[in-house]
């Protein structure tokens, strides 16, 4: 918990974006590891809400080649 | 009748026609099916996160339309019938249509008539432009993330996989 400093702000409500687009490459990629996992919101810091939206969108865009479901970058 | 939004990705290796025509195909099926298309978007061909039958690019296009459900069957029929479809998501829009159909002007035009609407319309180009501020706000959490990587692989790992619940729109999903 050492890197808990200051106050985390999601980044949605700050931006006040309401619908996360599953076609947005860029923001799913924001959010998700080398590995392509998405990031935990104690990391990132969003809100209940605003992850879930974003969890969604992710799968959805994993679905659609957007982002992929895992990358083999890893070990 | 509801509000849908359909993507899919057309195999890019034809002609220009042939795609449109593949997308056409796919309006044909929403129209008949007494559907109304309210707004239609050609990405084009894009990178693939992944290949799909050895492609690493393919077209994308993506409808929002209303429509009864019963045209969702017959879409998702047509989809599965042609193979040059390589993906296709169905799932109820659950964006802003306003936006997407008139952009920014209005918040312009009338602050006081609707001040909500106004506020969600320079969201969009917050949106847009929110790239930046993301990014910006993004070089210290990477940081941060690599030192959380590397001493808590584990409890992320469980974090995905509780998260990685199938059910939502796995339904929609054809085999991966
Ligand atoms: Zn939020």
């Amino acid at each position: 918990m050492a890197m808990v400093k200051g106050k985390k702000i999601c980044r949605f409500c700050e931006n006040k974006i309401d619908y996360v687009d599953y076609k947005d490459e860029r923001i799913l990629r924001r959010f998700t590891n080398e590995r392509g996992k998405i990031i935990p919101r104690r990391i990132s810091g969003n809100c209940a809400m605003h992850q879930r939206k974003l969890t969604t969108a992710i799968k959805r865009g994993r679905i659609l080649a957007i982002v992929a479901f895992e990358s083999e970058s890893y070990r | 009748m509801n509000l849908y939004e359909t993507t899919f990705i057309i195999n890019p290796q034809t002609d220009d026609a042939t795609i449109d025509r593949h997308v056409r195909e796919v309006a044909d099926v929403i129209n008949k099916g007494q559907g109304k298309i309210h707004h239609e978007d050609h990405m084009g061909t894009r990178r693939l996160a992944y290949e799909i039958q050895d492609l690493t690019q393919g077209y994308y296009a993506s409808f929002i339309f209303e429509a009864p459900t019963s045209v969702l069957p017959k879409l998702q029929r047509h989809f599965k019938l042609n193979e040059y479809y390589l993906r296709y998501l169905t799932v109820r829009f659950e964006g802003n249509l306003e936006k997407l159909i008139r952009p920014a002007e209005e918040q312009a035009q009338s602050p006081k008539e609707k001040p909500a609407a106004p506020k969600d319309e320079s969201d969009i180009d917050v949106g847009k432009g929110s790239e930046e501020s993301l990014e910006t706000a993004e070089s210290p959490e990477t940081e941060k993330i690599q030192t959380v990587e590397t001493e808590a692989v584990e409890p992320e790992a469980t974090d995905e996989s509780e998260t990685e619940t199938p059910g939502d729109d796995a339904a929609e999903e054809q085999e991966l």
